[in-house]
């Protein structure tokens, strides 16, 4: 196994005498005070681990160009000082870990991690829903092992590290209609930030508006004719991960207008859905509504997201 | 996908994962001492790592990767149900290729990817960068969006702002018989968009405490996408108006970039951030020339009726965005945060004439002519959270939102006194312009409506760790919306929500969330925008006649009153030392407490999961979900020209019987099995096997008073069935690979990729392009069975 030294560090790890006592547990009387051992020694005994963990951007930044003197102590930084693991290597509560065997509760291995990751978007992460719901950092990651091309996550993509937990929404991605996901073209931290943010459902902008025309720019007017759904959130009409229908909807259209226009119009448009055309076998070969064929509604009404025609009142042009 | 954000490659699941083609399972664990499978803290089971790739060299190190091959398809591979988004085109197909480079004894480092060279979903990346220091980077990625591979046009032009008939088709002098006939001589088109986005971020650690991010992306979106157009309604009419499903342009860039610098120590964090976003449209407008005949009502049949319509497409748009986020530790184990976002949208568009329509030379002037549309927005989120004993914590917060509208375009020609807009081009003389001294009963809109809200909530919580790894807690949260110009102007939520989560029980971690909200507000109004049909605007007089003609029991389901139900389960069970599953279930019920409108809705999914890692040389998975949505709601048709100055417009009016009620039930549901293996039987030989089966299905009922009613404007047999054709998806999907690693450096693999699709959408199944004066592209999403096979090689240095 390479030494730190073989693998290019530039700056000596750590050494004992440095650093300054360190608990675990600092509010325990009976913590005894450990020390640090360094990089060398924990090798010794973890060659596989380490030669996982040399692969990582952790091992590259503090094997190569440790900024801090956390990240100076390469395995410890994360782990604990190694003094008293040493003396008992196979009692859990003698080092820090991240796994389910683990003594620490959730919020002290995410402590660990906090003490570097402090910034960012983790400045929301308190309070956050994955906080809240008791979730640890090691649940999504392991910094242990190159698994994924980028952030050290447990699983190969992002989306399988988050499908193990939201279930339902590798169902929806494989609807119908869908967002590219399993094309490989956006993930879902494209839309959600998983380490805190400023909304509930942890998306990358404050609002799903904003979040959605971050992309579809072309709906962001602002219009002289807006739509008023449109402007307060797309999941108004829009099933963001995936749907039956096409283009991503909640429901047919006629049906999915319907649900809020009851207004009269020329020959009764648009309430009157019962016409016979509209009937399920109703005329359908020869006279069928052009309101339930096709794109519905929106093959008129086609600027839906907003019209800057100054006849475009009804979102026609 | 963002460098900035995603971790995905851009890699489609052709044939796996990316990660799994550029690396193998290390049969060693990633453990030297432990025999068991390691957990995360929730219990799930990690995977095996992959081998680290090895590195060549001694002072400058590089590794190198390329897989590459060839790929064929048999079947509907043309289907655009199958490509949509993905090349899954016959040809050479470079999979990935990896180029790393490394200083040893320094931090620096390089990287250049990529994968589906020239092919439509190409991309590439690259990185340079010292680590812990900075790092520059940069990416390209394709994607085509292909919306139909089988439209029917009949209009030369497509790709341009203009859309014309072929000859001998006269432009607003065809019957169906002439379309059909033009059509007859045209072949399939295929539509789509191509997305192509760059960007280059850089990141830079000024300080151990200090960085500095700057980014910026150009996505450019070519192509064509499905339109449509209208010149008049068609239906309950097959001579009168014409609609034709056109094709738009696409021809697009918006440019973004942001600039942040993010703080942090452990008393302060802090992040301060400009992005601003840029669209650039190169398309104002489309034209298209009237393939039918759409005349004035009650004109002459055999008149040419209006040539052309009009329409705006997006116009050019701006946002500037300034954001900041703040973390503060505070004595006794509190933090106290905040965010704080101003938004600007702005869009300042050259408007185009009201009409396209030579014959109505009145509107020659507008109320002006820029859009000079503005919208600003503002976010001030606070928290801070107590936590007054170790086990116990305690949050209060506030978030106050803004949007405020400023756009107050008036319809209308100032200098004639005309209010109101062209409805539509075709219609000249039915809800075009009209003077003050006209007919009342039509209500033209006189101005846009500019929809501003404020939000305000507060929030609570107690949460409070009762046993190792266990915690429940209670918040509680209300919201006061008021929105300016819809049907209800303030809005109020109360929502409370419980949660626990345990590991007590062995083997087995819970959460349980629910959550109870309650929608009530002020009095619900059906002629909210009056104001803008009502209202004078600059140069404009003052109106009079109806309010807005809406059911009055009829509510909005975002604004009205309803309660909402959400309970949520989700377990893993460490059910073996290498065996998880996991169970997910969720049920809302929300009642919408409305007669007319959305009346209910419900909500049941339920997924389970497995995965099993007998050794390194063996892995399995399989998982399950079904869900189920149903949504209801009801309305009434409304009589047609009985009592049209009527003001009453309560259900069981002369304007709305109660013999016109019918009501509409969507049922939803689907189902998603999936199972998988991974196995190495020998040395270097490695198979996978995948298996996925898909079915959704919705019905559509609906129910109605069969005796006339609702039907009265048109016969029809007293037996029409009321359940739409059930609009059903099914897919079976079966993956299979073959690869042999002959040396560490040279591995083999041949694929396989089954895809069986079936589709039935009452919405397209025997559309034809010309339906009475309706003209479409007569897309259909056909069925379709595809055999895709391929070999690669993969050489690593």
């Amino acid at each position: 196994t390479d030494s730190p030294q073989t693998l290019g560090a530039t700056k000596p790890i750590e050494s004992h005498s440095d650093s300054q006592p360190f608990k675990i547990d600092s509010a325990n009387p009976n913590e005894p005070e450990r020390e640090f051992l360094g990089y060398a020694v924990c090798i010794g005994c973890h060659a596989i681990e380490a030669e996982h963990w040399n692969d990582t951007v952790h091992a590259k930044i503090f094997l190569k160009n440790p900024r801090t003197l956390a990240e100076r102590r390469g395995c410890e930084a994360c782990h604990g000082p190694g003094s008293e693991h040493l003396k008992a290597t196979s009692d859990r509560s003698r080092i820090i870990s991240f796994t389910r065997e683990s003594d620490l509760e959730v919020e002290q291995m995410n402590a660990v991690c906090l003490e570097c990751h402090l910034g960012g978007a983790r400045i929301q992460w308190s309070g956050s829903a994955h906080e809240t719901e008791a979730v640890a950092c090691s649940d999504c990651h392991n910094p242990m092992s190159q698994i994924s091309e980028q952030g050290l996550l447990r699983e190969p993509t992002v989306r399988e590290t988050c499908f193990s937990c939201h279930p339902r929404q590798r169902a929806e991605f494989r609807k119908r209609s869908h967002m590219p996901l399993f094309e490989g073209k956006l993930d879902c931290d494209d839309c959600h930030q998983p380490h805190g943010s400023a909304t509930e459902p942890l998306l990358r902008a404050d609002s799903t508006f904003e979040l959605c025309t971050s992309c579809h720019s072309d709906k962001r007017g602002p219009f002289i004719w807006e739509h008023a759904p449109v402007t307060e959130g797309c999941t108004s009409c829009h099933l963001p991960h995936g749907s039956n229908q096409d283009s991503l909807l909640i429901t047919s259209p006629p049906f999915l207008c319907q649900q809020c226009h009851a207004q009269l119009g020329v020959r009764n448009h648009p309430i009157a859905l019962q016409t016979p055309e509209n009937l399920a076998s109703g005329r359908v070969a020869g006279n069928r509504d052009p309101r339930i064929i096709g794109r519905g509604c929106v093959t008129c009404h086609v600027q839906i997201h907003g019209s800057n025609h100054p006849s475009g009142a009804r979102f026609h042009r | 996908p963002s460098i900035a954000a995603a971790t995905s490659t851009g890699e489609s699941d052709l044939s796996g994962s990316a990660i799994e083609s550029t690396r193998d399972v290390d049969p060693r664990g990633l453990t030297t001492w432990r025999t068991t499978r390691h957990r995360s803290p929730s219990g799930i089971l990690y995977p095996y790592p992959r081998k680290p790739l090895p590195w060549s060299g001694n002072e400058f190190q590089i590794r190198a990767l390329v897989d590459f091959g060839y790929v064929v398809n048999s079947g509907e591979a043309d289907e655009a149900s199958f490509r949509k988004y993905a090349d899954r085109s016959d040809g050479l197909l470079v999979r990935r290729f990896l180029l790393e480079g490394q200083k040893r004894d320094s931090a620096n480092y390089f990287e250049i990817g990529g994968g589906s060279v020239g092919r439509s979903d190409q991309f590439f990346h690259g990185e340079l960068g010292r680590y812990g220091l900075f790092s520059i980077r940069g990416s390209f990625d394709s994607l085509e969006h292909l919306s139909m591979d089988d439209a029917r046009v009949l209009f030369a032009g497509v790709g341009s702002e203009l859309l014309t008939l072929p000859a001998p088709l006269v432009p607003g002098l065809n019957s169906a018989i002439d379309v059909n006939a033009a059509l007859a001589t045209t072949g399939q088109t295929r539509l789509s968009q191509k997305r192509k986005q760059t960007e280059f971020e850089l990141r830079l650690g000024i300080h151990p405490r200090l960085t500095f991010i700057a980014d910026y992306r150009l996505r450019k979106r070519s192509g064509e996408r499905p339109f449509g157009g209208t010149l008049g309604i068609t239906f309950s009419s097959n001579i009168v108006g014409s609609v034709a499903e056109t094709i738009a342009p696409e021809e697009s860039n918006t440019h973004e970039f942001s600039a942040a610098l993010q703080y942090a120590d452990k008393k302060l964090q802090a992040n301060l951030r400009y992005h601003s976003s840029i669209y650039d449209n190169q398309n104002t407008s489309l034209t298209w020339e009237n393939p039918f005949l759409a005349r004035a009502l009650g004109g002459p049949l055999d008149v040419q009726g209006v040539q052309r319509g009009r329409a705006a497409l997006a116009p050019d748009n701006q946002l500037h965005q300034i954001t900041m986020d703040l973390g503060l530790e505070l004595p006794l184990r509190s933090r106290f945060t905040t965010h704080v976002a101003w938004t600007r949208m702005r869009q300042n568009q050259r408007l185009l004439p009201a009409t396209i329509n030579p014959v109505l030379t009145d509107f020659d002037v507008l109320s002006r002519n820029k859009a000079d549309a503005q919208v600003d927005q503002l976010l001030v989120q606070s928290k801070i959270r107590l936590r007054p004993f170790s086990a116990v914590s305690l949050q209060f917060g506030f978030r106050y939102s803004m949007r405020d509208n400023d756009t107050n375009y008036r319809s209308g020609n100032p200098t004639s006194g005309q209010f109101g807009y062209v409805t539509v081009d075709g219609y000249p003389t039915v809800d075009a312009y009209r003077r003050e001294d006209e007919e009342k009963r039509f209500t033209n809109r006189r101005g846009a409506v500019p929809f501003s809200m404020r939000r305000y909530r507060l929030n609570g919580s107690i949460d409070w760790r009762f046993a190792k790894r266990s915690r429940m807690g209670m918040s509680f949260q209300h919201d006061t919306s008021q929105r300016e110009n819809r049907a209800r102007r303030e809005v109020r939520d109360e929502r409370v929500r419980v949660h626990a989560s345990t590991a007590l029980i062995p083997y087995t971690q819970l959460r349980l969330p629910y959550s109870y909200l309650r929608r009530s507000g002020s009095n619900y109004s059906a002629s909210r925008d009056a104001r803008y049909y009502d209202a004078p605007g600059p140069g404009l007089r003052q109106r009079t006649g109806g309010p807005t003609r809406s059911l009055r029991n009829f509510r909005q389901f975002d604004l009205g009153s309803q309660e909402l139900h959400d309970v949520a389960l989700r377990a893993n069970w460490l059910i073996g030392p290498r065996v998880d599953l996991s169970l997910a279930v969720r049920y809302e019920i929300r009642d919408f407490r409305a007669s007319y409108g959305v009346t209910d809705s419900r909500v049941a999914e339920i997924s389970l999961d497995t995965s099993i890692q007998i050794s390194p040389r063996l892995t399995g998975y399989g998982f399950a979900s079904f869900d189920w949505r149903d949504r209801r709601m009801a309305s009434i048709n409304g009589a047609t020209n009985l009592g049209r100055d009527s003001t009453d417009f309560r259900a069981g009016s002369a304007r709305f019987p109660l013999s016109n009620r019918w009501t509409w039930d969507s049922d939803s549901r689907g189902i998603t099995l999936g199972a998988g293996l991974t196995a190495q039987p020998h040395e270097g030989l490695e198979l996978r096997a995948d298996y996925r089966f898909q079915r959704s299905h919705e019905v559509v009922d609906t129910d109605f008073d069969r005796t006339g009613g609702a039907l009265t404007l048109l016969s029809v047999a007293a037996d029409a069935p009321s359940r739409f054709p059930t609009l059903r998806q099914v897919d079976h999907v079966v993956d299979a690979s073959v690869a042999y690693h002959w040396t560490d450096a040279i591995t083999t693999r041949v694929f396989y990729r089954f895809q069986y699709s079936t589709i039935n959408d009452f919405q397209q199944q025997g559309l034809q392009p010309v339906v009475n004066h309706n003209l479409y592209l007569g897309h259909v999403d056909d069925d379709f069975a595809v055999h895709v096979i391929g070999a690669t090689v993969r050489l690593r240095y």
